[in-house]
Parts: C-alpha cells; structure tokens; sequence
C-alpha cells in the first residue's frame, strides 16, 4: 500500500517540484495552500503547464491536490502583485508560499498602529496562569502612584482576569470589548460606546497622583442578574457568549482581527487621552496574541517559567518569524522576557534557567549570528548571555503567598512591602526599558 | 449611451429564476421515477446561474475587486473565469474566518469538485453528452448558492 502524503510532505514535494521547474514556469514562484490545505502553483499568463507536468506534481501531492486542472491557477486571477505580496513568506529565493489560514493569525503581517505616540505595553505569555494580569496590575498602580493617566485594556476575551482585579462586578461599566466588536460589526462602535466602555478603577487610592482607566473585556450588560435591570434576564443569560462568539468575524472596514484592534485602541486613546496603555493579551498563539505582539506597537513583556513546554511553545511562535527575518526586524527591540512566579527559594537558579533558554530563543530566532554581518547598515542585533540589557535577560516577578488572593480593588491585603518584594524589580526594569522610558519621560522626570 | 455596469446579484436573479424553475420540475420528475431530460440545457443554465452568483458574493465579501465595468477581474490575457475554473479561484483568495463562513455555507471545499468539470463548450453539445450524475450535485448546489446570496439582502 502506498503512504499517504501528509500535510507536511506536500509543502516539500510542491517546492522540489517547483525548484526543479522554475526557469519553465516565471521569474518568482509563488505556492498557494488554500484553506483545507489543498496546494496551487500560482503562474505567470504563459506559464501553464503540459498535461504530464500536471499530472506528476497532482500525483506528487496525493491528497493535497486539489486536482490536476486546479493545480495551476494564473496569478492575475488570484490577486494584484500587491495583495499577492502582503501575506507570502518566504521558501527559498524566489520561491514563496500564500498559506490561507482559518484563523486571523497575521503573524507576518505589517503593523497595524505604527510605534504609538501613547507608549502601549502589551503583557503576553505563551502559558497561561503565570502571573501575567497580576504583574499587569502591580505596573498600572505603580504608575497611577507617580502620576500617570494609565489604560488598561482586557484583551484576554475568553478568560477575562485583569478586569477582576480592578474593578468589582458593581463598578464595571456598561460596555466592554465585545461590545465595542459587535456594535463595530454594523457600524455603529461610536462616541457613546467609546465613553461607556472605560471606567476608573477604585484600587488607585486617593493620595496616588494618577488613575487606572479599564476598558474591561466584559461589560455590565453581559453580566447574569438576579434583579431585573434594564435588560430582562432573559436577555442577559447568555449574551457574553454570544458576543464573543462573534468577536473574530471581520469588520466592514478592515481586511483582519489586528486592523479593528487598532482601530479600537486608536479611538480609545484620542477619546481618553492616557499617557501609557497597558494591553492584558490572550495567551497563546491566538488571533489576540497575532496581533498585539507583533502588529500593535509598543513593548512586549513575554512572560516565563523555566518548563520545556513553555520554551517549545515559545519556538513554534518564533519560527513563523524565521522565514522573513524582516518582520521580526520591526518589534525586536521592543520584546523583553519576564521570569514569572519566581520561588521563595532557589530564586537564583531558577532566573540562571529562564534566562538560558530565552537566549537560546533568542539566539536561535532574534539575534544575528555574525555582528559583522553586511546584510544591512545597523549594527548587528546582538547581545551576549549575561548582558543585563538583551532582551533575553529576564525580568523578575517574584512568586509571593499572599498575591495568589490579591483583588486590590476591593481594598486588598498586600503591604506596601509586600508589593515592592514581589514587583520592585520588575517595576525598575519595565520603566527603564528605553521605549518605555523615552515615551513615558515627563518634565518631572520619569519614575 | 454607456454600457451599464454588470450587476451579478441582478444576473443571478435572472438566470436563478428560470433555474429554480427547472430544478423543481426535475425534482418532481425524479419523485415520479422519470429520466432527466435536457440535461446538457440544464447543466449550461446551472452554470450560468452559479457562476453569477458566485462571483456576486465574492465581490460583496470583498474576496475580489470588481472593476470599471463592474465585471469580476480578468486575468493577464483577459480572460474571466467560467464556473469550471472559478471555484478554484474562490479557493485560493478564500482565507480568515470570513472566508471560512462563506465556504462553510456554500457546503465545504468538497464542493470543488463539482463544477470542474463543466464546460461552456458545450452549449451545444449533443444529447447524453452531460451525465446525469453530474447534473444533480450541480442543480444541488445551486440550490445552496441560493440561500446564500439571499441573505445578502436585496
């Protein structure tokens, strides 16, 4: 019996077969893989194929085929040289792959908000329940305490956490992100939901200079009530659900997920006028992480333990990036590891670990080999293991007992030394990350 | 006068019409046991109709641009894709979950198979030149394409 040829073998049988063809069939070959995966050669107008030539790659293919007379398809029919340029990565030279996913997962997509003149810092771990909300919150009280006007907005949807954590059920206000997804759906994501998606939070305490604005994932509207309010029960039962099951689904006037994000942050920020936004992304390679880690500016705090299944998590992730060096180029510098959930004991080599296997990350998928490299002008990007300032090196957030309960907005029960144990040096180091600290600098001095 | 731009939803409107009407009558005919008759003339209509609305919701979904006149972009030799080759086309620019839905209610990416081989030679052809078994699924998913471009709105 013959194997069958599985996804991955196709790619491979389809670029072997491309290689050895490729003076016959145009300048730049283009593959396509369409949605059930099926591959296409994508010509040039006098590049169609012989009925054998056909008949070989279909056979190749096996079930990855989707027939020998839809093998070929001319370029032009399928998109402009632009729209055929905007999702291609690239095989080998002069050979690229469209790859049709289900998912809005625009990993190697161009920016949606350029670097953005309000500092965003998204908090993202490929594992969740590290810790990551909690340190999110540590840094938008510690800023509101020196004075800053912070955003937080819940972008964790399926999983809502930080908003919990500064606001109490009563306080949130009508509207959250979903809402703002469905009412932008038709049209309709204006001035009143704008203003009634943000609210302050009451764990900023009355002496601290700043405020907390939340933008929550959920608003008061979705939320279950006993009493009748202005909504039936039988209307509220339900209705997060049904919001968020719509979340993902294309806007009308954006191609993508990131784009309508942006959009959303955008507004955002002119309405409320925050000096720093802090982004509480969805773990995982999700929609939500395709897009604030690579697409929506700003800093990205990547949040760690030491497990082999979170470095090998991190390395699918990294390799979409390797086929296109380019577009890692655009946020390098902006990413930084976070040691997350540092023990009470053995605090040393549990950081010696986090941070050997970012470098090994990061050297195998950021860094430039060779500092002397002449593929471009800059200096290399580069840092050795023990520089405190490579991205690889981690920030720590140390693991204490009495954060595991800690809902500061319902007065809370850490010590300001408590706090400064668990945060100060996460704290220090987030604020002095140089687009941080460029961004957030005020005539009084950033904190 | 300038030509009109083409308008797909009103050409599928008219083909579908006279389309529905023909897969009805074949329907009561295959309940009564009877033989398809004037099959290649049904399959050509088939065609005409799904091709216009396919094309109509791919220009609605915003899957291809139409151009100055309206019509679905041609290729390098200005060539515009027939059914046959069209499902191909909706394949390969169909991604994201919007395209996914749309394929999800056209009946799923087995539905390529369907109108590969139909040809627009053969509005001529003769007699038992079309099988049967390749008119129904076609007349089948028409049928599908008609509820989904329905609820398009008008």
């Amino acid at each position: 019996m013959t194997a069958s040829v599985r996804f991955d073998e196709a790619l491979a049988r389809a670029v072997e077969w491309v290689q050895a063809h490729r003076c016959a069939h145009g300048r730049e070959a283009l593959l396509l893989r369409d949605l059930s995966g099926h591959l296409r050669v994508l010509t040039d107008a006098d590049g169609a194929p012989s009925d054998e030539e056909r008949a070989a790659l279909h056979e190749a293919l096996g079930a990855f085929s989707p027939g020998p007379r839809g093998l070929w398809l001319e370029r032009s029919l399928v998109g402009t040289e632009e729209e055929l340029a905007r999702d291609r990565v690239r095989l080998d030279d002069h050979l690229w792959l469209i790859d049709r996913l289900v998912t809005e997962q625009g990993w190697n997509r161009a920016p949606v908000s350029p670097p953005a003149t309000v500092p965003r810092i998204t908090f993202f771990g490929v594992k969740g329940g590290v810790g990551r909300s909690t340190a999110l919150v540590a840094l938008a009280l510690h800023l509101a305490r020196v004075g800053k006007r912070v955003m937080v907005v819940d972008l964790d949807l399926e999983s809502p956490g930080v908003t919990s954590q500064l606001l109490r059920t009563e306080d949130l206000p009508p509207f959250g992100v979903t809402d703002w997804i469905v009412e932008d759906a038709v049209g309709q994501a204006d001035e009143a939901v704008l203003e009634d998606m943000v609210t302050r939070s009451a764990a900023v305490g009355p002496d601290d200079r700043g405020e907390v604005l939340v933008v929550p994932a959920v608003g008061s509207r979705s939320i279950p009530a006993d009493e009748p309010e202005d909504l039936p029960a039988s209307l509220r039962d339900g209705s997060f659900v049904a919001k968020l099951g719509r979340a993902y689904m294309p806007g009308a006037a954006d191609t993508d997920f990131a784009g309508r994000l942006g959009r959303m942050l955008g507004a955002l920020e002119s309405k409320h006028r925050p000096d720093v936004v802090l982004l509480d992304s969805r773990a995982g390679l999700h929609d939500i992480s395709a897009a604030t880690v690579p697409r929506l500016g700003g800093t990205v705090l990547l949040f760690a333990g030491p497990t082999a299944q979170t470095w090998l998590a991190y390395r699918l992730m990294f390799s979409t990036w390797r086929r296109d060096a380019t577009v890692l180029w655009r946020f390098r510098a902006r990413l930084r590891v976070v040691a997350a959930q540092v023990p009470e004991i053995g605090r040393a080599p549990y950081l010696d670990r986090v941070r050997d296997e970012a470098y090994a990350l990061f050297s195998s998928f950021v860094y430039e080999p060779d500092p002397a490299a002449e593929s471009h002008a800059e200096a290399a990007f580069n840092f050795a293991l023990t520089d405190p300032d490579g991205p690889h090196h981690p920030l720590p957030v140390y693991w204490r007992r009495e954060l595991v309960e800690w809902e500061p907005c319902t007065g809370g029960s850490v010590t300001s030394e408590q706090f400064d144990a668990a945060f100060g040096p996460f704290l220090r180091g987030v604020m002095a990350l140089p687009y941080v600290a460029e961004l957030t600098a005020t005539p009084e001095g950033a904190p | 006068m300038a030509p009109r731009r083409i308008d797909f939803r009103e050409a599928f409107d008219r083909w579908s019409r006279i389309c529905e009407v023909e897969r009805r009558d074949v329907d009561a005919r295959a309940a009564k046991g009877e033989t398809l008759v004037s099959r290649e003339a049904l399959d050509h209509l088939c065609g005409l109709s799904v091709e216009s609305g396919l094309k109509y919701l791919m220009i609605t979904r915003r899957l291809v641009t139409a151009d100055r006149d309206g019509d679905f972009p041609a290729d390098a030799s200005n060539r515009r894709p027939h059914i046959n080759e069209l499902w191909d086309v909706f394949m390969a620019k169909a991604g994201g979950r919007e395209g996914t839905a749309l394929l999800r209610d056209l009946g799923g990416a087995d539905q390529l198979k369907v109108f590969q081989t139909w040809s627009s030679q053969n509005r001529y052809a003769a007699d038992d030149t079309v099988r049967a078994g390749e008119v129904r699924p076609r007349l089948d998913f028409f049928k599908r394409l008609r509820g989904v471009v329905a609820q398009e709105g008008a």
